[in-house]
């Protein structure tokens, strides 16, 4: 639980801070000691169990060095792509590889840019979760691709939280933006070393100008200790496209809340997530795609592979706003159940005010098919090596999404260890 | 090679294998007739492996071992292959991953090397060519999207591809054009050989204008009522199933 004299160390600390910066930290610290954390009784938090997180007092990774094993990052690293490493939120130049990049692409610290810090489409949110990220930001990063610029190579980004102690609370900020006409393919990793236990909570403030391209990977590979929140707002202008894969491979809680706002027209939004859970991982995935003007397309897919005791939720929102004529869109959620003991909640929804419009959303939750197990081990085919083939063959309409062949493979050899781990 | 005594299998507490006996030597080919729900693809979903029914007592013996224990894999590995009725349709899965996963396992099975993208593709494109597919087949995901027909001919490309022992096929003529029906029968017919059997499970006396059996047998509500020569096909197609059922009431 956050009190009052954590918040006021916490605000010494900062006291190189400008007046207006910390008075929004107070402002959003009261906000949410009148708000507190939610329930289960709160619509948008029904599934969640957030008691462990309430429960214990997590601390600031301040002042505490950090040194990452050169190993850690090459043993996740992207062939062909441009490197950026952080480390609890800060950026790490020496573990880092953009030298050839940085003309075109800014890439820095958030707190050299505070000025946009706080000052993001999550302005007046009420999410206790959002203002405890005001209260608390410290680190995050701040992308800008130049216009008229497209980049052919991944940005991997390495989020690493490390530290030795247990309890660690992180909140940070990132930014990406893409001017007119550029493109950009990022891969971000968000990864737990240490293994001790931590709550990350991220606000990401994308916008994507007039004719540009952002395709964003998430990678959420976590700990049974770990809890990662991400509140990503994305902005969309007039025939641009947004891609984005949310991959989420364990973690003790990872909630995902997109809001996309389409505020331009012939607009592409290709949103599509995948979870393999087991154990007791919890997964919420809750998004909101608004079509704010005419002639635009938006695609969902999301799909759950849940192991054990896991749990995962669903929760798409569309919205298509008067204006947004001829507004295209459709939202799928598949879950398969491997265990009995595996939990899915789904809840697709859709709110139309326009009336030229095509919108569909569905959703299915089921066990492997026994008839095509059966199918595949007739011609031989080893029962562990049928149900890996199914899983596979179930996740490949979002891995396919994904054109870079490591991340693919990596995401296929943790299908397999589904089975076999 | 397959040898069943007083086999009775149920499903949910029904009785549907009500003692079957049958015997197929190598070299032969088999035929089971008649009518739905009598237990003809019960029988062949049982020799295959599926666990869908509870064998409640008899006996199958393949190549004089114990069939029954054998899980589905083993006995496709050990050469029984069973052209379904229904082929599942498995989408993201690729069709020619599906055939060389399956290859591969029985060679390795059978101590042979296994055979890498290449290889496989040099044997595949002939075999397909026998069952009168294209290539576009192998890009596809297994089965899914494929018409009726298109599925059968998956089924018999898996066949000359896996090169079974003993193939079952379970109306691999249902809903057939005349042609697809004779590229099929073809496709039987090469495969044809001394050493491997055929056990063809048919509604219809049309398939065995193409593909001659040794034996005829007639199943009804669980059991071989009649067991034959070609000629008894010829009775059916004339006098259809009842006067069997007569008779098997009679014994009674």
């Amino acid at each position: 639980m956050q009190d009052k004299s954590q918040f006021e160390t916490f605000l010494q600390w900062q006291s190189y801070e400008s007046q207006a910066m910390r008075d929004i930290r107070k402002d959003a610290f009261n906000n949410f000691l009148k708000i507190g954390y939610p329930t289960k009784k709160h619509e948008n938090w029904r599934f969640t169990n957030l008691t462990s997180l309430a429960k214990f007092e997590y601390r600031f990774p301040n002042g505490e060095m950090c040194k990452i094993d050169v190993d850690i990052v090459s043993k996740h690293s992207i062939d062909n792509s441009h490197r950026i490493v952080l480390i609890n939120g800060i950026f790490d130049s020496k573990l880092s590889e953009i030298d050839d990049i940085a003309k075109r692409i800014t890439i820095k610290n958030i707190s050299e840019s505070s000025s946009d810090l706080n000052q993001s489409s999550a302005k007046n949110n009420t999410n206790p979760f959002i203002l405890l990220n005001k209260a608390f930001v410290k680190g995050g990063y701040y992308i800008e691709i130049d216009s008229n610029y497209i980049e052919d190579k991944p940005l991997h980004i390495l989020n690493i939280i490390s530290g030795e102690k247990d309890f660690v609370q992180h909140h940070h900020q990132n930014f990406i933006r893409l001017g007119k006409n550029s493109q950009v393919i990022i891969v971000e990793e968000n990864i737990n070393i240490n293994h001790k236990a931590s709550f990350r909570n991220t606000v990401y403030n994308i916008k994507v100008d007039e004719n540009s391209t952002l395709s964003h990977i998430l990678l959420q590979q976590n700990h049974a200790k770990s809890k990662e929140l991400n509140h990503i707002f994305v902005e969309q202008q007039d025939n641009s496209t947004y891609n984005t894969q949310l991959i989420n491979i364990s973690g003790d809680l990872i909630r995902n809340d997109l809001n996309v706002q389409i505020d331009g027209e012939n607009c592409d939004t290709d949103i599509s997530g995948l979870s393999l859970l087991s154990g007791k991982d919890h997964v919420d995935n809750y998004t909101v795609v608004s079509h704010n003007k005419p002639n635009s397309n938006s695609r969902q897919l999301f799909k759950y592979i849940l192991d054990e005791s896991s749990e995962g939720v669903f929760n798409g929102l569309v919205t298509v706003q008067p204006d947004a004529q001829k507004t295209d869109s459709r939202q799928t959620n598949k879950n398969i159940l491997l265990s009995k003991k595996a939990l899915m909640n789904s809840n697709p929804q859709l709110e139309i005010y326009a009336d030229d419009v095509k919108c569909s959303h569905g959703s299915a939750t089921g066990e492997l098919d026994e008839d095509a197990i059966f199918y595949l081990r007739s011609r031989g085919i080893d029962l562990m090596i049928a149900k890996s083939l199914l899983l596979e063959g179930f996740a490949k309409e979002v891995t396919d999404k994904i054109k870079i062949d490591s991340v693919k493979e990596k995401l296929n050899s943790e299908i397999l260890k589904r089975l076999t781990g | 090679m397959l040898e069943i005594k007083n086999l009775h299998a149920s499903v949910e507490s029904k009785e549907i294998l009500k003692g079957i006996d049958l015997t197929i030597k190598a070299g032969e080919m088999h035929t089971i007739m008649g009518l739905n729900g009598s237990g003809k693809s019960t029988l062949a979903n049982i020799i295959a492996g599926s666990e869908v029914y509870k064998i409640t007592k008899g006996t199958v013996l393949y190549n004089n071992k114990d069939l029954l224990d054998l899980s589905p894999e083993e006995r496709a590995l050990q050469g029984i292959f069973l052209s379904f009725q229904y082929p599942a349709v498995i989408p993201g899965v690729n069709n020619t991953y599906f055939i060389k996963a399956a290859l591969n396992a029985k060679r390795k099975y059978q101590g042979e090397a296994e055979l890498d993208a290449m290889d496989f593709m040099v044997l595949i494109k002939e075999k397909l060519k026998m069952v009168g597919m294209d290539e576009s087949y192998l890009r596809r995901s297994v089965n899914d999207g494929f018409s009726g027909g298109e599925k059968k001919r998956n089924e018999i490309l898996q066949m000359i591809t896996l090169e079974p022992t003993l193939a079952i096929l379970d109306e691999t003529d249902s809903g057939l054009d005349i042609d697809a029906l004779k590229i099929i029968a073809n496709g039987v017919n090469n495969y044809r050989k001394k050493d491997n059997a055929f056990l063809v499970i048919t509604h219809y006396q049309r398939l065995l204008n193409y593909i001659e059996p040794d034996v005829i047998h007639v199943m009804i509500d669980g059991k071989i009522v009649k067991t034959g020569g070609k000629e008894l096909a010829l009775t059916l197609e004339e006098k259809g199933y009842q006067w069997l059922t007569d008779e098997a009431t009679v014994e009674l």
